[in-house]
């Protein structure tokens, strides 16, 4: 048999088999590979979970898968397959986010990862929203300078008058407005407030007390703006201590400041970090630069400004040469927040101080103010260019040396310095040279021709030096 | 279908053995690595390889049997390919050099065994087109022995594909 034969033989076997391809049936093999790679034995969804949502709304689900050490959880919401039983009006994401149907129905969310799957029953309701009835499902206290993201939870009555207690929905969560107020004498509270600008609502605390909380929303079953009755919570005192820290340091447990410095004109960042006892054996640390109280003994020195996300404290250098302590509190302090608003962050005028208040923590540190420091120097002799200790080779001699000296500063600016009391000139000697120039009195940067030779001079400025060297012809 | 295509293969096999010009034949020993690579992890078994063939010009026409004698794991999850049987065309073009590239073009089934404890388990053979390259090299002191590696990709899927390197010595008779 020819090979050419032989050749056909190979290539029907290919066909023979290619034609009868097995893709299908990897799933089981890939579901199993997934599985394992994640290392899970289980998938659930959180206890938490609501079933019941509001028909028209889009809640968020997660699923949580528990690795085989029996103990660790992780979240698998984004690597799990999501999908809804047959005929469902409602939709499901690949992130799983339901956007629930406008009419009622009944619909079983079923997550699947690797080999892994578990289901939900989710009830799509048209009851209505009337009120807030509760602040979260599981208040407990919150401590002071720490933040808690709010799951109110609202009263639905449906079009047979059935109540149903849940959480408040995407819907409404947006049109809720807040009324923070101390327990004691009812007035509008500065230990505490609600910032709305995210998704959910979230609870800031900033010093130790009893507060009630009031939440107005439009009623949709009532027809008109409805307030809630006042719900209680209690700002506690959990923090073991406070410190500061660069901006940007991302281990907050083992980060510390006590002293740095800015250039004039130039910005650092500094973070307060709390430190509190979450339980007998566990200390975790926070940014809680949003929640303190800061203040600059030195107002002149630098300019202070929280970053547009609250999550910094901006420090610009104002007056080269002077320096400042920055303080930060959190809890009760002595000086009033008249005027402020606790929303923005909060900048005192004066220097914040717990005066022995054991709800009150306070640290420091001292903010350097230094000059602008150079970069580099641009330095012309007689308008030639010349670079550091590079010999300028004149034609002929002239009767003097005009140096000119501009200085390139870290923020990119630009200075004439060339009179600047700042700049030391300093002539250097050549061993076995008699001197080849020297200066005119009261014309920095200008120098008589005295001799041949090399003339060398120093310039010295903020640390920086240039050598101006100059080969003076017969 | 996959139970009666075995049959058929081996004949198909077999009719290359066949009518004259038929030259030389060989066997070949090798270990290597057969990777099961899906998209979220790889299992690397480690296999013996077994081949017959027969050699004719610039053509290689084997036959070749591996089988995982390690299997390899992944957290809990334990892969083997028990069994991967292959039938290779390897043209061998004309070359100066005393290491021969080759070119390498077949159909493989390849059996993955994966066990994942209390999850699930898997037992499947997987048909598919074969390619890739190798290398001969031949000992000087024995003329009729050569070094032999292979890399190729024995199956391609949608989620799934299975390679095989191998490292072994090729036997003219």
């Amino acid at each position: 048999m020819t090979s050419s034969i032989r050749l056909l033989c190979v290539v029907l076997m290919i066909l023979f088999t290619y034609g009868c391809s097995d893709t299908e049936r990897e799933d089981e093999l890939v579901d199993l590979f997934t599985t394992a790679d994640l290392d899970l034995i289980a998938i659930e969804f959180p206890s938490e979970i609501e079933t019941v949502v509001s028909a028209g709304s889009t809640v968020a689900f997660s699923i949580n898968g528990t690795k085989s050490n029996g103990s660790d959880v992780i979240s698998l919401t984004r690597k799990a397959e999501w999908s809804l039983s047959a005929g469902s009006l409602s939709r499901i994401d690949q992130y799983g986010r339901l956007s629930a149907a406008t009419r009622a129905e009944t619909v079983t969310i079923t997550a699947r990862v690797g080999v892994l799957e578990t289901s939900i029953d989710v009830r799509v309701s048209t009851a209505e929203f009337d009120q807030v009835i509760a602040l979260d499902d599981s208040m407990s206290d919150l401590d002071m300078c720490r933040v808690r993201t709010l799951n109110p939870v609202g009263r639905y009555v449906d079009d047979e008058d059935n109540e149903e207690i849940r959480s408040v929905d995407n819907l409404i969560i947006g049109t809720i407005s807040w009324d923070v107020l101390n327990a004691d004498d009812r007035n509008p509270s500065q230990r505490a407030y609600i910032d709305t600008n995210s998704t959910q609502p979230r609870l800031h605390a900033l010093e130790v007390g009893d507060l009630l909380i009031r939440a107005t929303a439009p009623s949709v079953y009532q027809g008109v703006d409805v307030t809630s009755s006042d719900l209680a919570q209690t700002i506690s005192n959990n923090l073991n201590s406070m410190k500061l820290c660069l901006a940007g340091t991302s281990d907050l447990n083992n980060c510390s400041l006590t002293s740095t410095s800015v250039e004039q004109g130039q910005t650092t960042g500094v973070i307060a970090v709390g430190l509190y006892q979450d339980s007998v054996n566990s200390v975790s640390s926070e940014n809680i630069s949003r929640r303190v109280k800061w203040s600059s003994s030195n107002l002149t020195a630098a300019n202070l400004i929280l970053s547009s996300d609250y999550s910094s404290l901006r420090i610009t250098g104002s007056q080269a040469d002077t320096s400042t302590t920055l303080s930060a509190a959190c809890g009760g302090i002595e000086q009033s927040l008249n005027g402020i608003d606790i929303t923005e962050g909060m900048i005192l005028a004066e220097t914040v101080s717990c005066s022995g208040n054991e709800d009150c923590a306070v640290t420091a540190a001292r903010i350097n103010i230094d000059d602008l420091s150079v970069d580099s120097f641009e330095v012309s002799v007689n308008d030639i260019e010349v670079t550091s200790n590079s010999a300028l080779l004149l034609d002929s001699r002239p009767d003097e040396l005009d140096i000119e000296v501009v200085a390139i500063f870290s923020d990119n600016s630009r200075l004439n310095i060339t009179e600047d009391s700042g700049l030391v000139y300093e002539i250097l000697p050549i061993t076995d040279q008699d001197e080849v120039i020297e200066e005119e009195s009261d014309s920095p940067g200008v120098y008589n021709v005295i001799g041949v030779g090399t003339a060398r001079v120093q310039l010295d400025y903020r640390g920086e030096t240039f050598i101006v060297r100059v080969e003076v012809p017969f | 279908m996959q139970t009666r295509r075995n049959p058929v293969l081996l004949l198909l096999f077999l009719c290359l053995f066949s009518g004259p010009g038929f030259a030389d034949s060989y066997v070949e020993a090798s270990t290597g690595w057969v990777y099961v690579d899906t998209p979220s992890a790889t299992a690397r078994p480690v296999l013996l390889d077994l081949r017959i063939g027969v050699e004719h010009q610039k053509h290689q026409f084997e036959l070749a049997l591996m089988s995982s004698v390690k299997e390899d794991r992944i957290n809990r999850l334990s892969v083997e390919t028990p069994s991967v049987i292959s039938l290779l065309w390897h043209y061998i073009p004309e070359q100066q050099s005393s290491l021969k590239f080759q070119t390498i073009l077949g159909a493989s089934v390849v059996e993955v065994d994966a066990d994942l404890p209390d999850l699930g388990s898997s037992n499947e053979e997987y048909y598919g087109i074969s390619f890739g390259v190798g290398f001969e090299e031949r000992f000087a002191s024995i003329p009729q022995l050569k070094l032999s590696i292979d890399l190729m990709n024995l199956y391609h899927g949608d989620d799934l594909d299975i390679f095989a390197a191998t490292l072994g010595v090729h036997y003219d008779f």
